[in-house]
């Protein structure tokens, strides 16, 4: 199994009193799987897709990726971890103004040092995701659709084995939608692990498993 | 963004390139920093070493002088300001001989004019050699033999060299030899041995330059060494009582470099409580620049953490960037400072109005250096803060997006 999430609580404290913005949550996610977590606004689906990119400590449980476990990493193994194996898609605009799209697209294989040009394959991702022709182009000057196109081609260009996308549909239109879920299948199809997490219940068609989450509780279906 | 590199440091120059008008107020405030912290220590060495050249070259306990010119004697001495005074030759042998004197001998100043006849207005000082201990022994150094009749030595401001002549009351004089810089008024004054100065003080009062009866033996100061056990204080008050009449005066050497060096002191306390106050604004303001900018930058951070990025990376690139502004500003501020200094030298010895004498270059480049280290060190204490809250304002900045 590549990501096991076992009984996974993450806590905060409101006014006073704990909270459980996710309360016991397992689920095991395999190479080639396409997960697709729904759920309404505040019901915990961020936080628990943030504790399996390794970005957020659990108040308990576990979480193992490829049998290692990320609470006995220390910042810099999981931050590596991160940059190499899995592929995340913030929520929201997440690409960087500075950046051109092709450097945009590269930067994750530079932030370490690594043999190889990474410029072919950005080319060959920007191909994949419908945007060969923005590679000189700034983020400030691309449509929502083309940015969130690029932070796909983005988080592929390590070659990871697991995506987590949070809400990449969010604020898209339907044919843009269809056509994110569709490369989202495509990777899938490729071996690689996709968690995405929605309050689109419409994506759900493409998905090979879905669960719902709500008040921190995940449920297997339609919930 | 350059082809294959993404380090700290590349990201940094990007994200600084990208944000002009942000980088340039931060660089121009560590620039003006770096500019007060050089211009002040230097300013400030060059003073101390002015003090210091002043009491080893001002070699006497005491200069006796007309009553009524103690303020123009040191206008003379300490900055070059051409004055003649003199006392009658009768009053200076008698000054001479008075009780407490060690030795003493005399000085006769001439201030050359603003004319045809004259090269430029300058302060021109004859010594007596044979009784002469406190310019006598500093150019010793530089002359191997006495001056001879008819030959000069120049102070280092003054523009000629070695075997030039120069004209004061139609009649040429042989450059002997140039003086290093001493700091004070010796820089632009002229010396000769007292027998050509007799000669000159004769042609200045034929061009109406002075009015002394008797050219052969006036004098226009008197240096004396007091003999060993001899109060300064006493002998001062002795002379003053009995040669009130004569019009006789004592300054003494220690009160007039205790002035300058009080004056001094201030000035110095002034360089540094503003040095103080700029260092304590450029570290507040840059700080809150920085952690302003950081709260604005956040998100984009929280995309690097996302990416795989460090925290220790992040704190690289936010070091980075206060490195980049410091060392640009210090640069900056360091060469206006030098290109200012060096080339406006004589003008800001001038506004000072104190002896002051440039550092070597070794002192001056470790004046910088410090400068340097210090404005750096700003910087990074300025986005100390930043970069310890860094990691976690970036985490949770991606976090918060989710929630």
């Amino acid at each position: 199994m590549l990501l096991e999430l076992r009984d996974l609580k993450k806590e905060y404290l409101r006014q006073g009193s704990p909270f459980a913005a996710v309360d016991g949550v397992s689920v095991s996610v395999d190479k080639g799987e396409f997960v697709c977590v729904t759920g309404r606004s505040g019901s915990g689906k961020s936080t628990l897709l943030n504790m399996a990119a390794g970005l957020l400590k659990p108040t308990s449980g576990s979480i193992a990726f490829d049998g290692r476990e990320l609470s006995k990493l220390d910042d810099d193994e999981l931050s590596f971890l991160r940059n190499t194996r899995i592929g995340y898609i913030p929520q929201g605009h997440s690409v960087l103004a500075n950046f051109s799209v092709l450097d945009n697209i590269r930067l994750p294989f530079y932030l370490y040092k690594r043999e190889g040009n990474p410029t072919d394959r950005a080319r060959r991702l920007m191909e994949q995701v419908g945007i060969p022709h923005l590679e000189k182009s700034y983020p400030a000057q691309l449509s929502g659709g083309e940015v969130r196109r690029v932070a796909i081609a983005r988080s592929l260009v390590n070659a990871p084995q697991l995506l987590i996308a949070d809400e990449p549909t969010g604020d898209l239109d339907r044919q843009t939608t269809e056509d994110v879920m569709n490369l989202f299948t495509q990777v899938a199809g490729d071996g690689v692990a996709v968690l995405v997490v929605t309050h689109d219940a419409d994506v759900v068609r493409h998905n090979s498993r879905h669960f719902s989450m709500d008040s921190g509780k995940l449920t297997e279906g339609g919930g | 963004m350059r082809e294959h590199t993404f380090s700290s440091f590349d990201i940094a120059l990007e994200n600084l390139r990208r944000k002009p008008f942000r980088t340039f107020c931060m660089t121009a405030f560590v620039a003006l920093l770096a500019f007060v912290l050089s211009g002040g220590s230097l300013l400030a060495v060059s003073l101390l070493n002015g003090i210091s050249s002043m009491s080893r070259r001002l070699g006497a306990d005491a200069l006796l002088v007309p009553g009524g010119y103690e303020r123009r004697v040191e206008g003379a001495l300490l900055r070059g300001e051409p004055s003649a005074f003199y006392l009658d030759g009768e009053v200076a042998q008698k000054l001479m001989r008075a009780k407490g004197v060690a030795q003493a001998s005399p000085q006769l100043f001439i201030a050359t004019m603003d004319s045809a006849h004259c090269a430029f207005p300058v302060q021109l000082i004859g010594y007596a050699p044979e009784s002469d201990f406190v310019i006598a022994p500093w150019l010793k150094g530089q002359l191997s033999e006495g001056l001879q009749d008819g030959e000069i030595v120049i102070g280092s401001s003054i523009d000629a060299k070695a075997g030039t002549k120069l004209r004061f009351f139609s009649t040429d004089y042989r450059v002997r030899a140039q003086l290093e810089r001493t700091g004070m008024g010796f820089d632009t004054t002229v010396f000769f041995n007292m027998k050509t100065a007799r000669d000159t003080l004769k042609e200045c009062i034929r061009y109406g330059g002075a009015q002394v009866a008797d050219a052969e033996r006036a004098v226009s100061v008197i240096t004396v060494d007091l003999a060993e056990g001899v109060d300064p204080s006493a002998f001062s008050r002795n002379i003053r009582n009995r040669f009130r009449e004569e019009g006789a005066e004592v300054i003494l050497t220690k009160s007039l470099i205790s002035n300058v060096t009080r004056g001094l002191n201030a000035l110095l306390t002034f360089i540094a409580a503003l040095a103080l106050i700029l260092w304590a604004l450029a570290v507040g303001v840059l700080a809150i620049l920085f952690a302003v900018t950081l709260n604005e930058r956040k998100r984009e951070f929280g995309i690097y953490r996302a990416l795989g990025s460090t925290r220790k990376k992040l704190v690289h690139i936010v070091l980075s960037e206060s490195a980049v502004i410091s060392l640009g500003g210090a640069l900056v501020g360091i060469a206006l400072l030098c290109l200012l200094a060096f080339s406006f030298a004589p003008l800001i010895r001038l506004t000072v109005d104190m002896p002051s004498l440039q550092p070597s270059a070794g002192t001056i480049a470790l004046l910088l250096g410090l400068s340097l280290t210090v404005s750096l060190l700003t910087g990074a204490l300025a986005s100390s803060y930043s970069a310890a809250v860094i990691g976690k304002l970036a985490t949770s900045a991606i976090l918060r997006e989710g929630e």
